[in-house]
């Protein structure tokens, strides 16, 4: 094997082009890998011997019932909903240790004006809350209960006539429709009474702990300072904490202002008023905590999604996204003649498939420099903050389709937060429609991050003109990926194993949502807390000179918007209309 | 930066958490105030507690609830006699 001294550059996100045996106990991206399976294991321990009670048989009978109900009319009647909803509420996350899990875990919650809201309440604060919000429960309740009685009377009168009538299937139809409106208000205004007690602090401190112990085992494999990094992890956890902190603020909930957007921005603001004590400049692990997180990322890219809403979600996402990429990052190298060629691959991937997720893949796999992540999340924030108020105002006020309307947003509003927001915020058909076109461009970024990875091995890393054997891809080839990769496709098989409604219930809403998921946040906020407090205004600044970033992501969402409306209304009234007519 | 000395680095860093408090409750609130659009939208997130800054599917609860749909409509799709219904729905 090639000879080597392993160097991290503390700019990029990638290794040099050597390996050695020793890599697998020496190398960062190595123990991202065997840290993210550790967890994925622990987690897939854990749910997998804790299914819900009588999950088989609920759900063959759920199944049973909805097969029954979709034969016997041309609309999903009352009973296809309730039983859809028993099937649904069926989560591992909801058995006890997975309440336990997620309580020890949490992050700092939702507030207004008073932040120590965010970790602390008491019992007589949960009930002043629920007191406030029972009327209002009551009159849903009371709303949702009506409602259904109606449908229930339309869809009567439809089946008398054997549905033979479009009048009569069109009104039952609508109360339906209606009365799903009223239940889903029921079940919002139900959370609302349901306030409990908690404080988050002993939780807190234990994941300080955990996450410092876990990091710094890998440390001192990887340079033996484990010491120092420890003595710095507590400042770098804070500025994730507080993150949470202030992503939980009402208002900035309304701008959409994430955990990430917050990290960096502290970060920033301490590392460039009074500066990053040099204590804490060993806990700026930013490659080491976001290769792990990519890893656990991994696990959530289960590409049976793909297929949930057919093909039309298919072409949405799949189709359009890669060409929005490729045509704009050419368009960024020949026209725009962007300085930084990693600089144009992030923000590409960043506006054209899934927003920050996406950039984070991105940026690890060609090896982009930290200021040019935090420039490209930052102007996809902006623009998502736009996108998510204006969006849903153009797709009203041109009368357009509301299922047109959330393919539209969901194949190009960045932040699936935001796109569930938009799409909610028009109808539930358009949530539906948003966010499963999001989540199926989300799962585009295991593709995406391979793509970018062996391309830049095989054509940016090189000598032009020089052939670029295997062994020297697979030096250079960054091997958390493969990581990443492997948990993908090792999910997914499992997933397809034990079936779609199990998948759901055990992996969906269990090791990923209930366990790994919650892992993967905080080290992604570490990372950009890492991020933020190494990284120094003007070297910012210089990133964005002639605002070339700015004139590339305006160009490539332009062309995005443009063809995923296009493709949105071809996939979903052209070619599927009776799919459509489904939804 | 390194060229500052202490005091002015601590005024510049009370500045810049006064700048984050300012925005955070002044002028962030006025300008959702100021769109209706916004107002709307911004009311509807709170009261549907939706994580808007979350960027992956599985950080979303709502999306869940969107994938289990769909997933069910592809799977048990109605198809039993009479036409189907034209409604507004479509919206």
């Amino acid at each position: 094997m090639a000879d080597n001294a392993v160097q991290q550059n503390a700019e990029v996100v990638v290794d040099k082009a050597t390996s050695s045996w020793s890599d697998l106990w020496k190398k960062e991206d190595y123990w991202a890998i065997w840290l993210g399976f550790l967890i994925l294991v622990v987690g897939s321990i854990i749910y997998f011997n804790n299914k819900p009670v009588e999950m088989n048989e609920k759900f063959i009978q759920a199944n049973a019932i909805m097969e029954q109900e979709a034969a016997r009319a041309p609309f999903k009647t009352v009973a296809w909903y309730e039983a859809q909803t028993a099937k649904e509420k069926i989560k591992a996350k909801n058995q006890p240790i997975g309440k336990a899990i997620a309580a020890l875990m949490a992050h700092p919650k939702s507030w207004s004006t008073n932040p120590l809201n965010a970790f602390y309440q008491t019992q007589e604060q949960a009930d002043i809350k629920n007191a406030k919000a029972m009327p209002k429960y009551e009159a849903a309740k009371a709303a949702a209960a009506a409602a259904k009685v109606e449908a229930l009377a339309a869809q009567v009168a439809a089946e008398k006539v054997g549905f033979k009538s479009a009048e009569l299937n069109s009104q039952a139809s609508s109360s339906i429709e209606s009365w799903l409106k009223t239940r889903s208000k029921e079940s919002s205004a139900k959370k609302k009474i349901s306030n409990k007690p908690f404080n988050l602090v002993p939780g807190l401190i234990l994941m300080l702990v955990g996450f410092g112990i876990l990091f710094a085992i890998g440390m001192k494999f990887i340079d033996g300072d484990w010491v120092k990094f420890l003595k710095g992890f507590g400042l770098v956890f804070a500025v994730a904490v507080f993150s949470y902190v202030m992503a939980g603020q009402a208002t900035m909930k309304q701008y959409g202002i994430g955990y990430a957007a917050w990290a960096i921005a502290i970060g920033l603001l301490i590392s460039n008023t009074i500066g990053t004590p040099e204590w804490a400049k060993k806990a700026l692990q930013v490659e080491f905590f976001i290769k792990t997180g990519l890893v656990l990322l991994g696990a959530e890219v289960l590409f049976n999604k793909v297929i949930a809403i057919g093909i039309p979600g298919i072409f949405v996402a799949w189709v359009v996204t890669p060409v929005v990429l490729i045509t704009t990052f050419i368009f960024g190298q020949k026209v725009i003649k962007m300085p930084s060629k990693t600089l144009n691959m992030v923000i590409s991937a960043d506006m054209s498939v899934c927003g920050t997720s996406a950039a984070i893949a991105a940026a690890a796999a060609c090896k982009a420099k930290k200021e040019e992540l935090t420039l490209s999340i930052g102007l996809s924030l902006v623009f998502t903050s736009i996108m998510m108020v204006l969006m849903p105002a153009i797709i009203k006020a041109t009368g357009m389709p509301f299922i047109l309307g959330g393919a539209w947003m969901g194949g190009t509003i960045d932040a699936t937060g935001a796109v569930a927001a938009a799409g909610a915020f028009l109808s539930e058909k358009a949530l539906y429609v948003a966010a499963t076109i999001k989540m199926i461009q989300n799962v585009m970024i295991g593709v995406t991050a391979f793509g970018i990875a062996i391309y830049w091995c095989t054509r940016v890393d090189c000598v032009q003109g020089q052939k670029v054997h295997a062994i020297e891809i697979w030096h250079r080839f960054p091997k958390f990926v493969l990581g990443f990769l492997t948990a993908s496709v090792i999910f997914s098989i499992i997933y397809a194993a034990i079936g779609s409604d199990a998948g759901f219930s055990m992996i969906d809403q269990g090791v990923l949502r209930g366990f790994s998921r919650i892992f993967r946040g905080w080290f992604f906020c570490l990372s950009f807390a890492a991020i933020g407090l190494a990284t120094n205004f003007r070297e910012l600044k210089h990133y964005f000179k002639g605002g070339k970033p700015l004139i590339l992501y305006v160009c490539g969402q332009s062309l995005n918007l443009a063809l995923t409306l296009l493709m949105a209304y071809l996939m979903f009234y052209v070619v599927f209309p009776d799919i459509t007519a489904k939804i | 930066m390194e060229n500052r000395s202490l005091p002015q680095r601590l005024a510049a860093f009370a500045l810049s958490c006064a700048a984050v408090w300012v925005f955070t409750f002044l002028i962030g609130p006025e300008v959702v105030e100021s769109s209706e659009a916004f107002q709307k939208l911004g009311d509807f997130i709170v009261e549907e507690n939706i994580e808007t800054g979350m960027f992956y599917y599985t950080d979303v609860e709502i999306v869940g609830h969107a994938d289990h749909n769909a997933r069910s409509t592809m799977e048990y799709m109605p198809h039993g006699p009479g036409p189907m219904p034209i409604t507004s729905s479509s919206r």
